[in-house]
Order: C-alpha cells, then sequence, then structure tokens
C-alpha cells in the first residue's frame, strides 16, 4: 500500500510544488547527489539548503525559523522551462474548435 | 428458497422513526423544501465556521481527504450529468481536454480553454455567446499576464462559485438570504482577525498530527500578504472550503432533485445508479478509499496527491457557470 501510495503520489508533483518551494519540490523522493532541474530550468543536483519559514505555532506574529531539506542546486545550464509548448497545444485546441464549429453540416452552426 | 430485496434500508427506517420522533419540534423546519434547505444551509456554515475556530489545520488537512472526491463526483452529476451537457454532443466532450491537462500542470490560460467549447454549445443568440468569450478572452489574458496572482484569487473565489451555482438553482425565499449572509459575516470575523484569540486559547496554531502547519499553508495560499493577514486569508480559505464541501454534497443535492420532500437513501442510490452506474460508482468509492488509506500513510502527501487530482474542477465549474450563464437560465 504504501509503495503504491508514493508512486501515485509522484504523479502529485506539480500541487506539492504548491506547498513547497520549487526547488525543495523537485528534489522530493530523491537522494542528495541526485540530478534534478532548478525552478529556472537549469541542470542541477539534489543538496542540503536552508529554507526560511514562519511559524505560526504559538500565534500572530509568527517566528521564523530555518529549515533544512534536500533542495535542487543549479550546476550546469540547461533548457529554459517554457510555456510554448502548452500554449501550442492550446492553439492547437481552438482550430480543432473552430474546425467542428465551420465544418460543413446541416443547416445550423454551433455559434448560430 | 427465494428471498425478496427488502422494500425499505434499515438506515431508512430509522431516519423515519428520527423523524417521526421530532416532528412536534422539527416538522416546521422539515417540511418545507426552501425553508429546509435555509436552516440546513445556516447550519452547515455554523458548523464550518466552528470547526475553522477549533482546529483549522485538522480541517484543512482533512476535509480534502474524506470530502475531496465525494464533492468532485457532486460537480460532475449536478454541473454535466443532470443538466445533460454530455449529450450536447462532440464539443462538449472536447472541454474534457484542456480539464485533463490541468491534471498535468497545464498553466491556467490552457485550463481555461474548457470555456470555450461551453460558451459554444450554449442555447444562446450569437452576441451572447459573442459576450461569453469576450469574458474568457479577459480571464485568459489575466492568467497570461498575472499566472500566480490569478490563480491565488481563482484558489479563493472558486470556494464561492459553488455558493453561486446554489443561489441560482431555484428562487430564494427571504429566509434563504441567511446562509450567504452567515458566510459574508464568518469570513469578515476571521479576515479581521476575531478568530485569533479564540485559536491562541486552545492551542489551534499547530496540529502535530496533521504533518502541516500555517507556515506551509501561507506558502500555499497566500504567499504575498504580510504574516499577519496571510494567516487571516488562511483560516478563510479554510472556513469557506468546508462551506463549498456542504453546498456541493448537502444544499445543491436537495435543491436539484424533482421531488421536494427528503428521499429515502434507498432511492437517493438508485438516483446515484442511473446517473453514473455501479461501475463508475465503485471506481469512484475505490478512488476515495485509496486517498483515504493514502492520508493513513502520509497525510501531507495524500492531500497533495488528491489536490493535483483535484485541479481540474475549479476551471470544471467555471466552464459549466459560464454555459448557463450565457443561456441565461437556471441549471435544473
Amino acid at each position: 500500500m504504501k509503495t503504491l501510495c508514493l508512486l501515485s503520489l509522484l504523479l502529485a508533483m506539480p500541487a506539492l510544488a504548491d506547498i513547497l518551494p520549487d526547488e525543495v519540490a523537485s528534489c522530493q523522493g530523491k537522494g542528495a547527489g541526485t540530478a534534478c532541474t532548478t525552478p529556472d530550468g537549469e541542470a542541477g543536483t539534489c543538496a542540503k539548503i536552508s529554507v526560511t519559514r514562519p511559524d505560526y505555532s504559538n500565534g500572530i506574529p509568527p517566528s521564523y525559523k530555518s529549515v533544512e531539506m534536500l533542495g535542487c542546486v543549479a550546476t550546469a545550464k540547461g533548457t529554459a522551462r517554457s510555456m510554448v509548448p502548452w500554449l501550442g497545444g492550446g492553439l492547437a485546441f481552438l482550430a480543432l474548435v473552430a474546425a467542428m464549429i465551420f465544418k460543413p453540416r446541416g443547416p445550423t452552426s454551433a455559434l448560430a | 428458497m427465494i428471498s425478496q430485496a427488502p422494500t425499505q434500508w434499515w438506515v431508512d427506517g430509522l431516519r423515519s422513526r428520527v423523524y417521526r420522533a421530532l416532528r412536534p419540534w422539527l416538522g416546521a423546519f422539515y417540511a418545507d423544501r426552501a425553508r429546509r434547505v435555509a436552516w440546513m444551509g445556516a447550519l452547515s456554515v455554523t458548523v464550518s465556521f466552528t470547526l475553522t475556530l477549533l482546529a483549522p489545520l485538522w480541517l484543512l488537512a482533512l476535509g480534502p481527504l474524506l470530502l475531496g472526491v465525494p464533492h468532485l463526483v457532486a460537480d460532475a452529476r449536478y454541473l454535466v450529468v443532470q443538466p445533460k451537457l454530455h449529450q450536447r454532443g462532440p464539443l462538449v466532450w472536447l472541454a474534457a481536454l484542456p480539464l485533463l491537462a490541468t491534471g498535468f500542470g497545464a498553466p491556467a490560460a490552457v485550463s481555461l480553454l474548457a470555456l470555450v467549447p461551453a460558451v459554444l454549445v450554449a442555447r444562446a443568440s450569437v452576441p451572447r455567446k459573442l459576450l461569453g468569450l469576450l469574458a474568457w478572452g479577459a480571464l485568459t489574458a489575466a492568467a497570461l499576464a498575472f499566472e500566480t496572482p490569478f490563480l491565488l484569487v481563482f484558489l479563493h473565489l472558486h470556494n464561492l462559485i459553488a455558493l453561486g451555482w446554489w443561489w441560482v438553482l431555484r428562487p430564494r425565499t427571504r429566509l434563504a438570504w441567511l446562509v450567504p449572509a452567515l458566510v459574508l459575516a464568518g469570513t469578515a470575523f476571521l479576515l479581521l482577525g476575531g478568530a485569533e484569540p479564540v485559536l491562541t486559547a486552545l492551542g489551534g496554531w499547530r496540529a502535530t498530527g496533521t504533518m502541516t502547519s500555517f507556515g506551509e499553508f501561507v506558502a500555499l495560499d497566500a504567499p504575498f500578504a504580510t504574516p499577519t493577514v496571510a494567516a487571516r486569508v488562511v483560516l478563510s480559505f479554510a472556513f469557506l472550503q468546508s462551506v463549498h464541501y456542504a453546498v456541493w454534497l448537502r444544499l445543491v443535492p436537495e435543491d436539484a432533485r424533482q421531488r421536494p420532500a427528503p428521499r429515502p437513501f434507498r432511492e437517493s442510490w438508485r438516483a446515484l445508479e442511473a446517473d453514473f452506474g455501479v461501475p463508475l460508482l465503485v471506481v469512484f468509492l475505490g478512488l476515495s478509499l485509496f486517498i483515504l488509506g493514502c492520508g493513513a500513510v502520509n497525510l501531507a502527501e495524500a492531500r497533495g496527491g488528491y489536490l493535483q487530482l483535484a485541479a481540474f474542477h475549479g476551471y470544471l465549474e467555471l466552464a459549466a457557470a459560464a454555459l448557463f450563464l450565457v443561456e441565461g437560465k437556471r441549471p435544473c
């Protein structure tokens, strides 16, 4: 069960990326020295980094504590993360929608 | 020997006995649907608010695991299946693609594409559809220009879409205003800092068993706010998320069905079976149990996994809302 959960939760990395700092999320489930990609799209390796977090344990205002976590540290330039493939897919989607609306068929169209 | 299926489930018999016993005191609240839903809504909001004050971190940690999948099923049921949107042709099915892409980390601008087929299949005039497409364009422009703020605003506001959806299901009485009024009052109380002394007195600022902390939720829900405001925003999120679940699982089902009187559990099950079929219901149940099982192993990771699974549903709610807004009619 535990392995199954961990395997399936690997798919949840983007969601965890919202909870953890990006550089920490990309090293979730990896060991120190493992290859990773930094939030800026650079190639890196997982290493211990220090992350500052607000600590609300005693209410407001919070104190701040430093937490050691495994994070992705850049080692060389890699490919930049890009939205282009997603936006390309989006445009293809719109083209498909347009094709379905304007394809020759009965007397009515979806816009009418 | 031929055995015959019982005509009534034992739980229905039990509920009938409870109704009969309470009729002298609570009959007036239950007899009329509009009144029943208003009181049920007020009670749900009050319970959500109380839990936010008593154990906000537990509410945030357990809410999605316990009620997440059932509320996604309710989303699909009341937004798509019952209004029969899935029978409006292939264009509607195309809307599933951007929703699916959301689960794989697509940017908000791509997820918002689900609105396009929804607006186009609306049974409305061309100007109304163009207006719908204009709104989609404006949202997309905002998502492209300011993606992170857009996602944060959407994260918080999507909890209110459910309330709006429930509100337009039927004409509302004056008593029904109690529900949005309580939601507004509760949110204002939390945002103005009213909960802080209570949390400090009850030790609600931490809950070790949840494997999470206010610090984590601040990073997720309010990364741009000052520490004090951020904590208040997290509290209001816990409250509104809980209200969101109550609306989808209690209020919308009550108002969406044709029969105004409470329905026996047996009939409710049959209606669910008619909407989805047993195989799909088994999948939903399996998914619910799987997420709960994962939660027993690692609460924080199970919650993260569920959030990834559920990322699409905010856009589904938005797309369905766009369709019915363009049509200008009640969904049921």
